[in-house]
């Protein structure tokens, strides 16, 4: 007999979790069915036409036999290297964060930590000059599927599509009337999903990708965890400007007031995001679900919890909850084991998701004003711990499901005007000569692999070609 | 450049020369002086003759040739370690420095053999037949991985079971040669400054100072006890094993490329085969037998001929509340002590060097901040090293004697019991980014042991039980058909001893 996973959401969050489990359940024992919540939505909180895709994602779409040219071709999409910070440092300086590798390390030693050594001799070092990805961005270059990590910035509508032909192909199924309501029973277990047209779903799981509404987790798991006292912004509003000329290959994000405006380049148009901590716009509130899983009912996306997007972590987060489902699947409706994993593992990614965009404004405020006048706030022990020791000497004590790396946090810390009053005391036992011959090297490298790449006019214009 | 900082480390055996060849190699005499201070009356413990697979990482970080390391330390290879009459009387199961099968569809192999295993056990391999490294151990044979990531053959790793006294000796050439300074003498006075320690004074008068002192002293922790006193944190309450009789022996039949640990009725008794003899020993707890019935168990159960008297130690399994304080940073048995059952001891010390030299305190500066994430860090591992040894005991169906009662029955660290009970339930066995042991171990101490998962995947529950035996059926053959290309462990070493 046939279970039926219910996901409450025909929107992006709902279409890609239907396509990660239609793709992975068998078809004769799950079936799996996507319910319009009769919201708009994209359900990973709707702030804009434009979602920026990590580039760990480019498995899970390969998965799904979604071809990542064709995948920009047919969202009217673009390509990002990196996000350019614009106004965030108190010296003025631009700073570039890659999707890429930023240096090499030498002898066991990073990157940044050689870096430390060459500016205490006075020698001016800009890390994101060693990026690939960075430089190849500054001079506008890029060819479609070069090897060099990069995330996409796709139109929502259209990449939903996409998905949703994908999970439908794996044969995850669509209702023919939106949801109505849930009969939800006394202990929290969703016995029955009711549509508009009067069918009755009883569903074996519920993953509710409804957005901030959570329309049914708000009912199963109600309690939230605030965060607004780290991330005060809680609006946002979008504007979609023409633009004439190929779009950069990157994304800009520009400090603006209390909040920050990020430019997405598409070919014809760049998508601005603007968040704010008051003014207009459309409200959200940071924090997440306490139980991501209870009951049958599972939050997903903005459901789950929600961060200004800062960094395309929403999706990152969104496909690591999914594996980690797979791996938990549960066998009936009552499932408090395989619920608790879920949530520390989840409590874990988007905390740490979290503490990434605190960490980095805290960073940036600690060498200019932006952000909120109040008065700071206590910081989480974790990001505390980073901050102090990265302070230190460049290190940064590390944590379990965390999504960032520690070469993403040291890049951030150090983008943001951070610096390292110490650096790696084994920098010291090198000659300076063979740290600065590595530099060299590293940046001739780049630059030979840079020369290499057509303008990213070309790209963009091969796509439109074929 | 800074100014070069005054190294100076209390102790030499395993701990105190691993520091002082780690530090002679990374700094060069460029930004340290290294001066060890030791005294040929002082015995060295020497307890963990038995390694886990990082110390190859770092003898290779030191520029140690293996086949001279294999020949000056008459060490032997490891790959893993056999567990006997743990889970019952009788049981036996070997915890590899390896995988047991590989994942299928993004699911683990383990749950496949559970399913499997559901159908009747009648004709199936066991969960050790699917594990390449078990299979090699139990035929006695071994030779190094292969690189290629495809093959069965790249699914191990492994360690070494060597003579620590002369492993010490043989980092203490290289150090030396390096320039670190041994001074032999005993240290006597600890001199105390505002923010740590200044100086100590031998026994015959003289004063060393220094700017970072390493308290390598072993159980008697002069400094970080003696002079500092950090606190210890009192385990015996979980792991209440605190003394060990020790012995050497002949070697007796063929060369295991694996340690063995053997439960007995109030502790556990350890077999490491070197090249030229065997370590043995007996840990037991004081609280549930005398030292004199201790001996004799362990004179009683040995297979070869002793070669010196039994000699006996003291301990408290814990750890040191703080482990970096001021200018001072322990490192070894000054800073914690679990008992040697999973071949932890030096892989602590070593854990606790590489935290030092990412920590080193350039130009002599001592942030508290590189002292707080010493803390952390090492605080870290010694709890899930403890809960991963008291997994060994409480995982039992012994209550053969007061000692088993005690230890079946006792209240365990919360972080454990969540663990368990989540396999015990549904098989999951959380993986960790920092911390030891990877979830292949707490695999086969659970199986060993027999704690079986109540329930699997259903995504695999669902699955005809003949697929997985499918499943199973070839890695068993797979494994069965590699180990048996592979050279006895004896013949191999003989070759490399030959090469010299």
């Amino acid at each position: 007999m046939s279970q039926t996973v219910a996901i409450l959401g025909a929107n992006l969050c709902g279409w890609m979790a239907a396509a990660a489990l239609a793709r992975r359940l068998p078809r004769d024992r799950y079936s799996v069915v996507v319910i319009d919540d009769g919201t708009t939505g994209d359900g990973l909180g709707d702030f804009a036409p434009v979602i920026a895709v990590p580039p760990a994602l480019g498995g899970f779409h390969a998965d799904l036999g979604i071809e990542p040219t064709a995948l920009v071709r047919a969202t009217g999409g673009s390509h990002a290297l990196g996000v350019a910070f614009g106004g965030w440092r108190k010296d003025g300086a631009a700073a570039f964060l890659s999707y890429g590798e930023t240096g090499a390390p030498l002898q066991g030693i990073a990157f940044h930590q050689l870096a430390g050594r060459l500016r205490k001799d006075g020698i001016h070092v800009r890390l994101a000059d060693y990026a690939v990805s960075a430089v190849a961005a500054q001079v506008g270059r890029f060819a479609l599927e070069a090897p060099i990590a990069h995330a996409l910035h796709l139109l929502v509508d259209p990449y939903t599509a996409v998905l949703r032909a994908a999970a439908m192909n794996f044969g995850a199924s669509c209702t023919n009337a939106p949801f109505a309501d849930a009969q939800i029973d006394a202990s929290g277990i969703v016995e029955t999903l009711k549509l508009a047209d009067g069918t009755d779903i009883a569903p074996l799981l519920v993953l509710d990708c409804s957005g901030s509404s959570a329309r049914i987790a708000s009912r199963t798991a109600p309690a939230f965890e605030d965060w607004s006292a780290w991330l005060p912004c809680d609006r946002t509003y979008t504007q979609t400007l023409p633009a004439t000329g190929a779009p950069p290959p990157y994304t800009q994000v520009d400090a603006q007031g209390s909040g920050w405006t990020a430019t997405w380049p598409l070919g014809g148009a760049d998508v601005r995001l603007t968040c704010a901590a008051s003014g207009e716009g459309t409200p959200f509130r940071a924090g997440r679900r306490v139980e991501a899983w209870r009951g049958n009912c599972i939050a997903m996306g903005a459901a789950a919890g929600l961060i200004e997007p800062l960094h395309p972590t929403a999706l990152t987060v969104l496909l690591r909850s999914l594996a980690q489902l797979i791996q938990l699947w549960p066998a009936e409706r009552r499932a408090p084991v395989e619920a608790k994993a879920f949530n520390r593992f989840t409590a874990n990614a988007m905390t740490g998701a979290r503490d990434f965009v605190i960490a980095q404004k805290a960073a940036a405020r600690g060498s200019n004003a932006i952000g909120d006048v109040r008065s700071e706030p206590v910081l989480p022990d974790a990001i505390e711990a980073k901050r102090t020791l990265f302070a230190a000497r460049g290190r940064l004590p590390m944590f379990d499901d965390e999504p960032f790396e520690e070469e993403d946090w040291a890049a951030m810390f150090d983008a943001m005007g951070l610096v390292p009053r110490r650096y790696d005391a084994r920098a010291d036992a090198l000659p300076l000569a063979t740290i600065q011959q590595h530099f060299a090297d590293h940046r001739a490298r780049i630059i030979a692999q840079v020369r290499a790449l057509p303008p990213y006019a070309h790209a963009m214009a091969e796509l439109a070609a074929a | 450049m800074s100014a070069r900082i005054q190294v100076v480390i209390v102790g030499g055996g395993t701990a105190g020369w691993m520091t002082a060849a780690t530090l002679a190699m990374s700094f060069a005499g460029r930004l340290a002086d290294v001066t060890l201070i030791e005294s040929e009356d002082i015995g060295t413990v020497g307890v963990g003759e038995a390694t886990v697979p990082h110390i190859r990482f770092f003898n290779q970080r030191l520029g140690i040739d293996e086949a001279d390391f294999i020949r000056r330390t008459n060490a032997t290879f490891k790959l893993g370690i056999e567990f006997r009459d743990w889970g019952r009387i009788g049981d036996s199961y070997i915890h590899p420095f390896g995988d047991f099968g590989h994942d299928i569809d993004g699911l683990p192999f383990h749950q496949y053999w559970a399913h499997a295993a559901r159908g009747g056990v009648d004709g199936l391999p066991t969960l050790e037949d699917c594990s390449l490294p078990i299979v090699v151990a139990r035929d006695n044979r071994f030779t190094p991985p292969l690189e290629d990531p495809r093959s069965i053959g790249s699914t191990y790793s492994y360690a070494y079971q060597f003579d620590a006294t002369l492993y010490a000796a043989y980092l203490r050439d290289y150090a030396e040669a390096r320039g670190v300074v041994r001074i032999e003498g005993r240290v006597d006075a600890v001199e105390q400054k505002d923010d740590g320690i200044g100086a100590v004074r031998l026994a015959d008068g003289r004063r060393i100072a220094g700017d970072l002192f390493i308290d390598c002293s072993g159980f008697r922790a002069l400094l970080i006890d003696g002079a500092l006193k950090v606190k210890y944190e009192d385990w015996s309450h979980w792991l209440p094993c605190d003394a060990a009789w020790a012995v050497p022996t002949a070697n007796a039949g063929a060369l295991t490329p694996y340690t063995r640990a053997t439960a007995r009725e109030a502790g556990w008794q350890w077999r490491i085969p070197l090249q030229h003899r065997t370590g043995n020993g007996h840990v037991f707890s004081t609280r549930f037998t005398d030292p004199e019935a201790a001996r004799a168990v362990l004179i009683d159960n040995l297979e070869g001929e002793a070669v010196a008297e039994p000699r006996m130690l003291r301990f408290r399994t814990g750890r040191r509340h703080r482990q970096w304080v001021g200018n001072c940073v322990a490192i070894g048995l000054s800073a914690g002590f679990l008992e040697p059952l999973e071949s932890t001891s030096i892989h602590l010390i070593q854990l606790a060097i590489g935290k030092l030299i990412e920590l080193f305190p350039s130009g002599g500066v001592f942030d508290p901040a590189d002292a707080a994430e010493f803390d952390r860090a090492m605080a870290l591992e010694y709890d899930r090293v403890r809960d991963f040894l008291v997994l060994h005991y409480c995982a039992t169906e012994r209550d053969d004697t007061p000692f088993w009662r005690y230890m079946r029955t006792m209240t365990l660290p919360s972080s454990l019991t969540e663990k368990i009970a989540e396999f015990r339930e549904r098989g999951i066995v959380a993986s960790y980014r920092e911390g030891m042991f990877l979830p292949a171990s707490w695999l086969a101490v659970y199986y060993g042991q027999r704690i079986m998962p109540g329930r699997v995947n259903p995504l695999i529950a669902n699955t005809p039980t003949a697929t997985s035996r499918d499943h199973v059926a070839r890695v068993a053959a797979a494994c069965a058909s590699a180990a048996k290309a592979m050279p006895l462990h004896e013949a191999y070493i003989a070759r490399i001893k030959a090469a010299a």
